[in-house]
């Protein structure tokens, strides 16, 4: 059994890919950021010289040259690196990419996937902690993949690059790439999109996450546990396509529920989230449901002032009491 | 001079401008919902570019791309279908004129956004030649487009990694005041637009938009040159822009036009100037039998009117179709 | 120049010292563990900072990049302000909010984290600025891949907005060494390309730079529209601290003013090393003294600043 940390199984599902299928190609290599994680995709980067490149700097251009490219049979990963760079793409992302199968009435697959590395992650500040995926999934026409362990890290990756038809936005996470798993058989691994896990059953209250959120949850759920409160965890692993199923058959269960989210407050993807928890389950809930996310300031640079916005786990504890009072 | 290109060249001019012209009185009769943009006064271009394409090419245009899909093979039928938001149209009725795809002749997306299909088209270039080694990408835009950075972003990567795509800068404000009540045509620091591909090192020429020899013998060799491996090429081609394109909703101002012109007689007064000095209908015809122009021109006129006609009876898309997100909606067919 | 030669490259070998002797400082806190965040140091920059300032007055304005330290302290705006913001307190230029890349000031109005994220804004300050005043915009050789720079040209050349681009080519971008990103051989090149006076410098040598600019600036002030000039300096240090990879260039700066003074002008060697010591001593005591009494903000405060707070 091979213990494999985030950032590698990223690199492997890269790698495995490129094997895989001759269209596979990759655009921008940065996927380890500025971590000493890079060294995997470096690696990469030295194995597969014509299949990795890295383009001039511009985000847009980048972005483009990837769609373009799987308008016409090929199937990229453009690297953005950093979510907040999405934005200067956006025209690329969100107006194009998105829009191109639907508005051309389905002529066209634009089978493109656009990796970046989101959230907060120690004093970046307000142009490099964003957490985007609450404005792409208000796009029409992306899937958005979140992985939250190793293994959904390299089996959300492989489905994006060899099976998926539609544009994704896949989120990495940089406090994630030392989390470590047991990977001992790669296609076990690959577990579909849509698909979401209960990573901790539980009688008491449904606390759904995805990435960065889940491991915080996990360790909520184990200080709770000491005051008698069992917490049942939902990891999405991804937003787009979104398992409702799931999440209500939990919310049937438990009564009561905790979204946590690193996206800012106002109409992110917790709000989200409970608005569909609530068309549905509206008569299942034994209280108002909670949401713990970044709230609606710009990241601050500060080390004490950053904690404070982060959705941490302490918040999530107290959210739980909250609901469960 | 070898006139079969010469005059197939013009037949694919005469296809656009009649489609334009019906599409004009289409909308003349209150059929056209949208905005829309003719290629009239432009066809020289989309007929010399595209002559020397071939099936594993791959085209970009832009919002004003009638001309170039009826230049790459594009059906009529399904064009206007789609401009009149019916299920049988390429894009079954969402994407309208703007936006008109046709997979099926190597037009993957169209953007409606000036400059949005520029990285795209450079995408597109680098999978040729890992794909299909050979083909080449062929992408249209206009003058304005060098005032969106987008375009700057592409051209550095094209230049860069010698992709092989035919840039093709439609420049149709020369000499054109702006009316009053539009917007002058582009606006950019630079002295001449050729100056910026070339500070990329990309070879760039100009020349007359209406000359349709000049741009045959040039696009041809271009595209071979793009074929063999030498990288990009940048045209900027010239026209007057054609008077009914000039308010901003198009008008057939002056008529359909009248192979008569092309003997001498007057247009007229609203186009008489430019039908004589700009329309490369008449330019092109000095080398051409008239009789020969003409018997085209009835076949090409019934073709236009015929596929009008079937578009305007064919039925709306349904409204659950909208809600389809991926695939084909209302199985269209191809 | 109103000072004797001799004197006056004396005074601006003191500043240069003062901005490398602040960016050495920041780069012993970080690698103590004490300054956070994804730094950027402008050593190799120090020329240019200096010749810039000399010909700026009071109401000209300035944007910057991800490398903004020297150029605020430059400025004049205190370094302990600055430090202190490096340093994430309460007492910091921006109240521990902004960090090392988002600092701001009146005169040196803005970093950013984003390459070329300024420039526009540059352009768009300077449509607004009285007769005679410039707003100079400064960023490196990357950021003239992005389609920002060549928006912000066009419309300023158009318009005949009173801007200097003001190019720090150190050769990279960010990993990206220039000639693997782009086929233009220098970024004066756009100057031609969008009929604009354009020149490149020494970006070493600060009495070019200083020439250059003075004789820039002139018709700037005078509305002849924006000009570009492209200094060529080393990047002294790698992207990022911490980055394992060597992508560094030659140019000291001070080893070309300090040739100049000792070969040339007679000065004691000795008392050039006196000043790097004394501006170090300096640096390194304000860091010191930073860390020790500035306080950290107050979590409670997270949303000051912010004016549509909502009900977050």
């Amino acid at each position: 059994m091979a213990s494999i940390t985030y950032a590698e199984a990223i690199a492997q599902a890269l790698r495995h890919a490129l094997e895989l299928d001759e269209r596979v190609v990759v655009f921008g290599n940065f996927f380890g950021g500025i971590t000493e994680h890079q060294r995997h995709f470096n690696a990469l980067g030295s194995d597969y010289p014509d299949r990795v490149l890295v383009p001039p700097w511009s985000e847009m251009g980048n972005c483009g040259l990837g769609t373009g490219a799987a308008s016409v049979g090929m199937r990229p990963v453009v690297d953005l690196v950093t979510g907040s760079f999405v934005f200067q793409a956006y025209p690329q992302v969100v107006n194009e990419a998105a829009n191109i199968e639907y508005m051309g009435g389905g002529q066209t697959k634009v089978p493109v996937v656009f990796h970046m590395l989101t959230g907060i992650r120690e004093a970046g500040a307000a142009q490099h902690s964003h957490t985007p995926q609450a404005m792409l999934w208000n796009t029409p026409g992306l899937m958005l993949s979140l992985p939250a362990t190793p293994a959904d890290a390299y089996g959300l990756l492989m489905h994006a690059l060899l099976e998926c038809e539609q544009p994704t936005a896949y989120f990495s996470h940089p406090v994630l790439f030392d989390e470590t798993e047991e990977i001992d058989d790669w296609e076990a691994a690959r577990v579909p999109p849509g698909t979401a896990r209960i990573t901790r059953d539980g009688a008491d209250v449904t606390i759904v996450a995805t990435s960065i959120m889940v491991s915080r949850a996990q360790r909520a759920a184990a200080t709770l546990a000491e005051r008698s409160i069992d917490c049942e965890i939902v990891d999405l692993r991804t937003l787009v396509p979104y398992d409702g199923d799931t999440v209500l058959a939990s919310v049937a269960r438990t009564g009561r529920v905790v979204v946590a989210d690193e996206c800012h407050r106002s109409a992110g993807v917790a709000a989200e989230i409970i608005a569909r928890i609530t068309e549905r389950a509206a008569d299942r809930l034994r209280a108002a449901p909670r949401r713990v996310c970044t709230p609606d300031v710009p990241v601050p640079f500060s080390p004490p002032l950053e904690r404070a916005v982060i959705p941490d786990e302490d918040k999530i504890v107290q959210a739980v009491l909250e609901v469960t009072r | 001079m070898d006139t079969t290109p010469l005059l197939e060249g013009y037949r694919r001019m005469l296809r656009i401008r009649r489609f334009e012209e019906r599409l004009l009185m289409l909308a003349a009769a209150g059929h056209v919902t949208g905005h829309f943009h003719i290629y009239i006064g432009q066809e020289a271009t989309a007929a010399a570019a595209l002559l020397p394409g071939e099936p594993g090419d791959v085209i970009y245009t832009n919002h004003r791309n009638h001309g170039h899909l009826i230049a790459r093979g594009g059906d009529p039928h399904r064009m206007y279908a789609e401009i009149l938001g019916r299920r049988t149209g390429y894009c079954g009725g969402r994407g309208g004129s703007i936006h008109i795809a046709a997979a099926d002749i190597g037009v993957p997306h169209t953007s409606g956004s000036v400059g949005g299909s520029i990285p795209q088209a450079a995408g597109a270039a680098f999978a040729l030649t890992r794909l299909r080694p050979g083909s080449i990408v062929i992408c249209f835009f206009g003058d304005g487009t060098f005032e969106e950075g987008a375009i700057f972003e592409a051209i550095n990567t094209i230049a860069k990694w010698k992709l092989p795509i035919l840039l093709v800068c439609e420049n149709n404000g020369l000499d054109a005041p702006a009316a009053p009540g539009s917007f002058p045509t582009s606006a950019t620091a630079a002295e001449r637009l050729t100056d910026i591909p070339a500070a990329f090192s990309i070879p760039s020429v100009t020349i007359d938009g209406a000359d349709l020899s000049g741009q045959l013998n040039l696009f041809q060799t271009l595209v071979e040159q793009i074929r063999a491996g030498g990288g990009p090429r940048f045209v900027e081609t010239s026209t007057v822009r054609w008077p009914g394109s000039r308010p901003l909703w198009p008008q057939l101002i002056g008529g359909p036009f009248q192979t008569a012109w092309i003997g001498g007689e007057e247009p007229p007064g609203e186009v008489a100037q430019w039908t004589r000095e700009s329309d490369p209908l008449v330019l092109a015809a000095g080398a051409l039998d008239l009789a020969a122009i003409d018997e085209l021109d009835a076949a090409v006129i019934t073709e236009m009117a015929d596929a009008a006609e079937q578009a305007l009876a064919d039925e709306w898309p349904s409204p659950e179709s909208a809600l389809v997100l991926t695939g084909q909606p209302d199985g269209i067919v191809a | 120049m109103s000072k004797p030669r001799r004197e006056q490259l004396l005074v601006w070998h003191r500043e240069m010292v003062r901005l490398r002797a602040f960016e050495e400082a920041v780069a012993r806190g970080h690698r103590d563990g004490q300054l956070p965040g994804l730094l950027h140091l402008a050593m190799g920059g120090e020329a240019v900072t200096t010749g810039l300032f000399n010909c700026l007055t009071e109401t000209d304005r300035v944007y910057s990049a991800h490398r903004p330290h020297q150029h605020f302290v430059a400025s004049g705006v205190d370094p302990r302000l600055v430090m202190a913001e490096l340093a994430g307190r309460e007492t910091g230029l921006c109240h521990g909010r902004a960090g090392t890349m988002h600092l701001m000031s009146d005169r040196v109005v803005m970093g950013t984290g984003i390459v070329g994220g300024t420039i526009s804004l540059a352009v768009g300050h300077a449509v607004t600025q009285d007769d005679g005043d410039v707003v100079v915009a400064l960023f490196g050789d990357g950021a003239v891949q992005t389609g920002t720079f060549h928006e912000s040209m066009n419309l300023a050349a158009l318009w005949k907005v009173p801007v200097l681009f003001l190019c720090e080519n150190n050769g990279w971008a960010e990993f990206s060494s220039r000639d693997e990103h782009t086929t233009v051989g220098g970024v004066v090149r756009y100057g031609e390309l969008y009929n604009i006076p354009a020149r490149e410098v020494d970006g070493t040598d600060v009495e070019a730079v200083v020439e250059a600019i003075h004789a820039m600036l002139g018709p700037i002030r005078e509305g002849q529209g924006p000009a570009l000039l492209e200094c060529h300096i080393a990047r002294m240090r790698s992207h990022y601290e911490g980055d394992f990879r060597e992508q560094t260039s030659d140019g000291d700066p001070l080893l070309t003013i300090e040739a100049t003074l000792t070969e040339g002008l007679g000065v004691d060697a000795a008392q050039l090393e006196g000043v790097r010591e004394d501006e170090l001593a300096r640096g390194i005591e304000l860091l010191e003294s930073v860390l020790a009494q500035e306080p950290e903000p107050d979590p409670a405060d997270d949303r000051r600043f912010l004016y549509a707070a909502g009900d977050a």
